[in-house]
Order: C-alpha cells, then sequence, then structure tokens
C-alpha cells in the first residue's frame, strides 16, 4: 500500500492524538491526585505543588489496604480455581470426541451471555444460605459464572493447536488422559496459561456487581466498591483527590501488567478470530 | 460388536475431567437462574421470609411501570449509540495499526490501558473531568471558545447519558480495535496487491475489498458488544446513580431488588432483562448465521 | 521376540459413512518388515492406526502374537510407533523421551538407564542425551524417535511414513539406517509409505493398497515382474510401466495377437487359456527399460512418435505415442534423438504383461 507524505503525517497525527485521548484522563487522575484539597478547585494543567495528602487519607479514612488485600484475594482464588477447572474441561473438549461436544461448547459460552442481574437473587439466596455473604469466598463462587466459560474456551482453543501426533506418541508410550494433561500438554501451555490466567485475573478485579451486591461492610470490600462507595464529608461533595489517589494507586499496577502482558493479552482476546 | 473398546475408557476418563466445570456451572449459573426465575412469581424480599406466590403480578407491575420503560429506552439508546461510534472508531483505529510504523507499540498499550481498568476508576475519573465547575473538560472547552458558561453535565439527565456514552466508548474502543485488528490481518496481502494492480483508490479498494472480507469479523465483534451494552450497570450506577432518567435495564432492576429490598419484583425484571437478550441473540445469531463455535472470537467482560 | 499380527475382517468407518476400509483379512508374517504402499486415501494409514489401537476398528478383530488385542489401548499391544512428524516431548530432553514409557510402567531407574543407554549407543545419539529435540537435525530427531520406540522392546514395531519429512539425500541415509536397524531387531515390522522406492528397497513383503483394498501382497521383486493387475503395475517402478492399448487379433493355442493404430508388425503374446477374446480391447504392459528402441521401423513392432526428450545424464527418457497411448522409453544417453523423430520399438518377450478390459492381468508367467 503506497504511503505518500501526507497519508503518513496525517496518521501520524492520529496516533497521537488516540494515544494523549487515551491516556489523557490518568495524566489528569495523577495531577489531580497530587494537589491539595484546596487546590483542586482550580484547574491547572501542570501542578505547581505535589502534595501526597491525599495518598494518605486514603488508607486512614477507610481500609483501603484490607480492600487491595481483599482484591487480590479474590481475583488470585479465582484464577487458581477457574484455571484449573477448566484446564480439565478443556482436555475433554479439545481431544476427546464424544456425542454432544459441540453443543456443550456452545451451551457454556451461553452461560458468559447471561445478565449478571438475571442470577443475582438467586446468587444471592445461595450465598447466604452458604455462609458466604461479605465474604470473599462468596465472591470468588459467584465470579466461575462468568470466568469459567470464557477460560474454557479460550484454553480449549489453544489445546486444540497442540499436535495429535503428540498425544497419540503418548498414548502409544501407555500415558493416561491425566498423565497426558499435566506431563505432555501443560508444560507445553506456559504462554497459554498466562493468557487465560490474566484474562481472568483482570475481569475478577475489575467486577463491579457482585461486589457490591455481596459485600456490607467496608472491610469486606474490593478495590472497585471501594472506589465507587468513596464519601466526604457532605453528601453533596465527593473527595475527588483523594477518589484520584485511589484511583491511581489501583490503576499503575494494571497498567504494568498490561505493558507486560500485551502480547499476551492481544493473543488472548483475538484466539480464534483469526483463522486458525 | 463389543462396547468394551479401549477407548471407551478414554471417553469415560473425558466425562470425568469435565464434571466440575459442569458442576460449578450448574450450581453458580443453572440454578441461581431457575432462582430467579422462581423469584419472579413471588412477592418474595430481601430477608427472604414469607415467600408466596403471586403468580404474574410482578410482571404486571414491571410493564406499567413507566420506570421501567425508560430505562429500556435508555438501555437501547445507549447500546445504539455506543456500539456504533465503537465500531467506527475502532475500525479507524485498527486500520491505522494495520501497518506497521514508529510508536504502533506505544499506541497498543496506550489504547489497551483504558481496557484493563476497573470500570469504576473510569467512571470515577471521567466523572471528574466532566465536573461541572472544577473540570477540566468544561474548562478545555471555555478555554478554546465551544462554550462560554460551564455546563453541567451531571446534573442533565441528556447531557450525563452522552457523558455515560462518551466513557464507554473511551473504554471499549480498544476492544473494538482489537478484534478488527486481527479480522483485517487475516485478510491475505495478496488481494491487496492485486487490487494495486488493478489501479484501485484507496477508498473504493476500502470499501469494496476490505469491507466485506472483514464482514465476519465484524458481525462477530458488534454482537459480543450489543450483547454487553445491553447489559451496562457499573458505568451507569457509579456515574449517575441516584437517577432515575439515565438509569439502564440492569439498573433499575438491581435498584428494586437490594435498595427497595423488593426481591420478587426485581427478579421479574431480571427475567425479562434475561429473555431480552436471549431474544436478541436468537435473532442476530439466525440473522447473520455467524458460526459461532469454530473460528469467533471471544469477549472479556468487564 | 517378534509376533505375527492378524487381521479379520476388519473394516473401518469414519463418521457412520465414509468406508474407509470394507474388509481387510492380513496375515503378516512375524519377523519380517511389510510395507503398506498405496495412493493417498487407499487406508494404509488408517490401517496402522487400527493395528496400534489409536483408533477402534467398526468391525472384525485384530490378533497380535495370537492374542486378541481388538480392545486393548495401544500401550497393551505390545507395540510401539515411529510417527512422521516423530511426535517427540519438545519440552523433554532425548533421555526424557525415550525413557517416558519405561517411567509410565513404574520400571525402576536403574533398569530405564540401562535400556536407554543400550538404545542410544545402537543409535549413535549417546552424546545427545540431554538435549533437547529442537537442538537436534532432522536425521537424529528421526532417529530419537526410533530410539524411543525401540526402548520399549515391542513385538510389532510401527513406522508411519517416517522419512517423508527429510530431504532426498538425508532420506537415502536413512533408508539405509533402517535397513540396518532391521537387521539388529527381532520384531514384526509394519511401514506405511507411499515412496515406491522405499518399499521396493525395505520390505521383505509389500501389501498393495486401494480404496481399503488389498491389491497384491507379496516380496516387492515378485509383485514388480507379477503385478496381478494394471494398478499394481503401475503403481511399482519409476518410470512407471507403459499401456498400449490395442485390439485382440487371433487367438491360436493361447498366443495372442494385436491390432490397432501404431501397431507395425504384431509379435506373439502368451495369455491365460480363455482370458480373451478376439476383437476385444486389451493393454500391452511393458516397462520402459524393457523396449528396445531402433532408429527403423524395419522389424519393428510398434511405431513410436516422440514429443518430448528428456535427459537425465545417465540415461534420457523419451516420450510419446504409440497410437493413441502414451509411453515412455528409456534409452541410453548417447544416441542422439529429436523431437518429432518416430521411432520403432521392439517388446522384450520376457517382460511383457497383458491386461484385460477389467484391468487383470492375464500373461502367461510362462512365457518365452
Amino acid at each position: 500500500m503506497k504511503k505518500s507524505l501526507i497519508s503518513r503525517i496525517a496518521s501520524l497525527i492520529a496516533v497521537i492524538g488516540v494515544s494523549v485521548f487515551s491516556l489523557f484522563p490518568f495524566y489528569w487522575a495523577i495531577v489531580s491526585s497530587l494537589k491539595s484539597p484546596s487546590d483542586l478547585f482550580k484547574v491547572e494543567y501542570w501542578p505547581t505543588h505535589l502534595e501526597w495528602s491525599n495518598y494518605f487519607s486514603i488508607f486512614q479514612e477507610q481500609p483501603f489496604g484490607k480492600n487491595i488485600i481483599n482484591s487480590i484475594i479474590v481475583a488470585g482464588s479465582t484464577v487458581i480455581l477457574c484455571l484449573f477447572v477448566a484446564v480439565l474441561a478443556a482436555y475433554s473438549l479439545s481431544r476427546v470426541e464424544f456425542k454432544g461436544r459441540s453443543f456443550l461448547l456452545l451451551t457454556i459460552l451461553a452461560v458468559s451471555m447471561f445478565p449478571q442481574v438475571a442470577v443475582l437473587s438467586g446468587m444471592f439466596e445461595l450465598i447466604r444460605a452458604f455462609g458466604l455473604y461479605n465474604h470473599w469466598g462468596g465472591l470468588t463462587l459467584s465470579y466461575m459464572i462468568f470466568t469459567l466459560p470464557f477460560t474454557i474456551w479460550l484454553l480449549t482453543t489453544f489445546m486444540r493447536q497442540l499436535p495429535r501426533e503428540l498425544e497419540q506418541a503418548a498414548m502409544m508410550d501407555g500415558a493416561s488422559p491425566w498423565i497426558i494433561l499435566t506431563k505432555v500438554f501443560l508444560p507445553l501451555m506456559g504462554p497459554s496459561l498466562v493468557t487465560t490466567g490474566l484474562l481472568a485475573f483482570i475481569a475478577a478485579w475489575n467486577e463491579f456487581l457482585f461486589a457490591l451486591t455481596f459485600t456490607l461492610s467496608s472491610d469486606a470490600r474490593t478495590v472497585p466498591v471501594a472506589i465507587g462507595l468513596i464519601s466526604g464529608a457532605s453528601s453533596f461533595e465527593s473527595p475527588w483527590g483523594r477518589i484520584m489517589a485511589a484511583s491511581v494507586i489501583v490503576t499503575v499496577p494494571l497498567v504494568i501488567l498490561v505493558l507486560i502482558f500485551q502480547k499476551n493479552i492481544v493473543s488472548g482476546l483475538t484466539a480464534g478470530a483469526v483463522k486458525e | 460388536m463389543s462396547s468394551h473398546f479401549a477407548l471407551t475408557e478414554r471417553r469415560r476418563q473425558a466425562y470425568l475431567f469435565l464434571a466440575p466445570s459442569i458442576l460449578l456451572l450448574l450450581l453458580v449459573a443453572a440454578w441461581p437462574l431457575a432462582r430467579t426465575f422462581w423469584f419472579s412469581f413471588t412477592d418474595a424480599t430481601l430477608s427472604l421470609d414469607d415467600v408466596n406466590w403471586i403468580g404474574f403480578e410482578n410482571f404486571k407491575n414491571v410493564l406499567q411501570d413507566s420506570d421501567w420503560w425508560t430505562s429500556v429506552y435508555n438501555t437501547l439508546y445507549f447500546t445504539v449509540i455506543s456500539v456504533s461510534l465503537e465500531t467506527v472508531f475502532g475500525l479507524g483505529i485498527a486500520l491505522l495499526l494495520h501497518n506497521p510504523f514508529m510508536g504502533r507499540s506505544l499506541l497498543r498499550t496506550a489504547v489497551m490501558v483504558p481496557w484493563a481498568i476497573p470500570t469504576v476508576v473510569s467512571a470515577k475519573m471521567w466523572s471528574w473531568m466532566f465536573h461541572d465547575l472544577y473540570g477540566v473538560i468544561n474548562d478545555m472547552m471555555m478555554k478554546v471558545g465551544i462554550i462560554e458558561t460551564p455546563i453541567a453535565w451531571m446534573a442533565d439527565s441528556d447531557l450525563s447519558m452522552l457523558a455515560i456514552i462518551f466513557v464507554d466508548v473511551w473504554k471499549t474502543t480498544p476492544f473494538m480495535t482489537l478484534l478488527l485488528l486481527a479480522g483485517l490481518q487475516s485478510i491475505p496481502m495478496q488481494v491487496y496487491q492485486s487490487a494495486a494492480v488493478d489501479g484501485a483508490s484507496a477508498f473504493k479498494t476500502f470499501w469494496k475489498i476490505t469491507l466485506p472480507l472483514l464482514k465476519p469479523a465484524l458481525v462477530v465483534a458488534v454482537i459480543f458488544r450489543c450483547l454487553d451494552a445491553l447489559r451496562i450497570f457499573d458505568l451507569v450506577y457509579v456515574m449517575t446513580s441516584n437517577s432515575r432518567e439515565t438509569s439502564t435495564m440492569s439498573v433499575y432492576a438491581r435498584e428494586n431488588m437490594i435498595d427497595f429490598q423488593d426481591l420478587g419484583y426485581g427478579s421479574a425484571v431480571s427475567v425479562l432483562i434475561f429473555g431480552f437478550i436471549a431474544l436478541f441473540t436468537v435473532l442476530y445469531v439466525m440473522g447473520s448465521r455467524v458460526n459461532l463455535v469454530g473460528g469467533s472470537s471471544e469477549k472479556v467482560s468487564n | 521376540m517378534a509376533a505375527e499380527v492378524h487381521l479379520q475382517n476388519v473394516s473401518k468407518v469414519y463418521n457412520k459413512t465414509t468406508v474407509v476400509i470394507p474388509g481387510i483379512d492380513l496375515k503378516l508374517p512375524k519377523n519380517e518388515l511389510t510395507v503398506f504402499v498405496g495412493p493417498s486415501g487407499c487406508g494404509k494409514s488408517s490401517l496402522l492406526k487400527l493395528i496400534a489401537g489409536l483408533e477402534e476398528v467398526s468391525g472384525g478383530e485384530i490378533f497380535i502374537d495370537g492374542k486378541n488385542v481388538t480392545h486393548e489401548p495401544p500401550s497393551k499391544r505390545g507395540i510401539a510407533m515411529v510417527f512422521q512428524s516423530y511426535a517427540l516431548y519438545p519440552h523433554m530432553s532425548v533421555y526424557e523421551n525415550m525413557a517416558f514409557a519405561l517411567k509410565i510402567s513404574k520400571t525402576s531407574p536403574a533398569e530405564i538407564d540401562e535400556k536407554v543407554r543400550n538404545v542410544a549407543q545402537t543409535l549413535k545419539l549417546t552424546k545427545y542425551l540431554d538435549r533437547k529435540p529442537r537442538q537436534l537435525s532432522g536425521g537424529q530427531r528421526q532417529r530419537v524417535a526410533i530410539g524411543r520406540a525401540l526402548v520399549r522392546n515391542p513385538e510389532v514395531f510401527l513406522l508411519d511414513e517416517p522419512l517423508s519429512n527429510l530431504d532426498a539425500a538425508l532420506r537415502v541415509d536413512m533408508r539405509i539406517e533402517i535397513a540396518k536397524i532391521r537387521e539388529h531387531l527381532n520384531a514384526t515390522m509394519v511401514y506405511v509409505t507411499h515412496d515406491q522406492v522405499e518399499a521396493m528397497t525395505l520390505a521383505d513383503n509389500i501389501v498393495v493398497l486401494r480404496k481399503g483394498h488389498i491389491e497384491q501382497m507379496g516380496p516387492p521383486l515378485e509383485i514388480y515382474s507379477k503385478p496381478l493387475n494394471k494398478f499394481v503395475a503401475g503403481f511399482l517402478g519409476s518410470p512407471s510401466m507403459n499401456f498400449i492399448g490395442f485390439t485382440v487379433g487371433d487367438i491360436i493355442d493361447n498366443n495372442c495377437t494385436l491390432s490397432g493404430p501404431g501397431v507395425v508388425a504384431s509379435a506373439k503374446f502368451k495369455i491365460q487359456p480363455g482370458s480373451l477374446k478376439a476383437g476385444e480391447h486389451a493393454f500391452i504392459g511393458i516397462r520402459p527399460e524393457h523396449i528396445d528402441v531402433q532408429k527403423t521401423l524395419d522389424g519393428a513392432e510398434l511405431e513410436f512418435k516422440t514429443y518430448a526428450i528428456e535427459h537425465l545424464g545417465d540415461h534420457s527418457l523419451l516420450y510419446g505415442h504409440v497410437g493413441e497411448s502414451s509411453c515412455v522409453l528409456k534409452v541410453d544417453p548417447y544416441t542422439t534423438y529429436s523431437v518429432g523423430e518416430t521411432l520403432g520399438l521392439k517388446v522384450q518377450k520376457q517382460h511383457y504383461h497383458v491386461f484385460d478390459k477389467d484391468e487383470k492381468n492375464v500373461v502367461d508367467f510362462a512365457r518365452s
């Protein structure tokens, strides 16, 4: 495709424009978080002096530290449970022929289309029945409804790409499906597991509706809920400085994750979109 | 023919491997869905005591509630506009990213960050930017001269809906971009080269060649985005939580269920939403005859 | 110790409709290398997979060493297999690749070590034991694949097109390696290939397959010189046998003459009694190397019109027509021929075949 000078300049402008547009809110959040409450009332694009008080008050005014830990526990346990269960299912779905296999795969895919509200009342009852209300376990369990389907789907796609003859050789060597899975396939699926785990982690970390509904006390909350519910002295004025500080704290690790695992994330999101 | 083949043993193990997933999904998806359906026919409250069957009473009440219809309208309005914008912008950026150039990875990273952060955080950041008195958006618009006095974005229901759409487009265009980029990259180079040899202009190439070949990827991407958009909750709740005028179906459902403690009523709303989405899915899939199992993309809900 | 492989009315159907193998009876003699050869889709790989146990039979039984293994998993049949792509475990070292099966069957580490090192030595892999497959060349990987199978001391050794991923020069080397291993090995070997050179050079027995049927089975030279039908005749040998169409003339004392375009003066061809009738359409089969070529038509039997010439250095090939049938001649590289030239052909009398309209070989092998 020919690239004239004009089109290249136009592309460059577009690239810069889009990048700035994507990242400006973060810049603004950082700038805002470093302002004292009074400074917030003026709009300054470049901070004149930095103040870190917001970052301290975040942890003092509410149990934000505990919230972060809750999020880590919930997202982490979700990933562990999800991957373990999904890897097993993926083996069956990708390598063993049985009746109704494609129907099952479609059904699992269909579950991911459920609106979360549709199961809210039923899930609420279930979590209370298990005694997991206001507990991180309730979240891990309920998160399965949206992490499991796409994780199974993704791992099935990845596993399908492993060569048939490799599995046949292992069968000739006398390997049972469990050994094939653990000793032959999994060692070869490092990147796939990272990708899938990462996407599950991000989905679990960012979840809001269930976390909002199934927790009550502020120290049982996860980060998104904590940020969503930060309230100030009066009911009309939100403590924007603190909110921005909390946002920055949460965003930085995620940005780092995205930077490091860029390629994984892209491959995961588009798995199967390109013809195999 | 004997029925004890060695490969049947393999199949048995396959079922065993599937069992945990199926059980979990039954537990967290099938059962709660069934319970929600059940609750919709009852007068259950959040405390879950004294639950009585009341037939279609809840449904009747929902369908007569103007707030419900407002939320339906809002949801559809939101879906149509945001998905259209995301598709157009996503395609544009994908076309940009399609050819390697300096700064390409920067762009890709920059564009993925909005997708990766919690919706709540996006909502808060943009709410702050849309703040009527101290928001940077108003400031910039005034400096440039588009407006003279600050706009109260969040106070006005139409404007706040626009703001919500704006944030969603900002947050989700990356996802569309990635999907469409993958679709673009699966079009073989030779197609473009023969078009160039035939002397087709860039516009014509795009319209007559790229777009038709991209259609499968486009269709899939749009379906998934629409499904997500119809279910929107986080953004609306955080940005305009107490406004009736901008609530969407999911917000309405939860509000009744949890805030008003009317579990039965809220469940009825949920059932309607579920039916809505199921219908949409069936119609769309039938209409476009897309093969979802082999060679399509999956979405990550956020 | 080697075992006899016996297939009894074995059939294979895919998806309830596609019949790949309608029903085969086959006895593979023990301690011999049998090659399954045939065109794509003939069912040779399917047959191998059925013997291996990697696929279920749709009907029939399979016996190995007298034991009915039809319902046994691959690892319990006493067989080992070398795959077309070698299928080495990429994350394991050569040693671990070869030890894998033994570890699964809970052999003691000492015994594993002994067995692996023994085989490694036979295959000259000892110094590669710590390497990973990606650090090896194609030929070395091949040997590891063979080693992995050898270590299990199988009764039956299956090879699925093991040489097709190698380049031409390497293929020749590996062919010889496999022949050497064959000497050491006390096992029945089943080898699948589409390459008839491998079939001819390696086999003790060849099974020619077409569309799931056994067309002929026997030692290579027998199949080469005594094909039972046109398909087998044309499959082995390169360049392949010429088939020249003609009309049957008189049949006297089981000697038939032929007539038709391209026939100059008919020789007599000995056929089986009652196999042909005068006036029928039939084919002479004669390999390029069994035709005598002369520059004149005096005393010739067939007339040949050249349309292309290829020089291969040690011989040349002449492509042309006899009558309406195409024909290839193998000639010495020193005589000059030109395109469009008409040549006279004489068929060598110990080497011709006669095929009737059903493609069956009706020649009397006791000819001349």
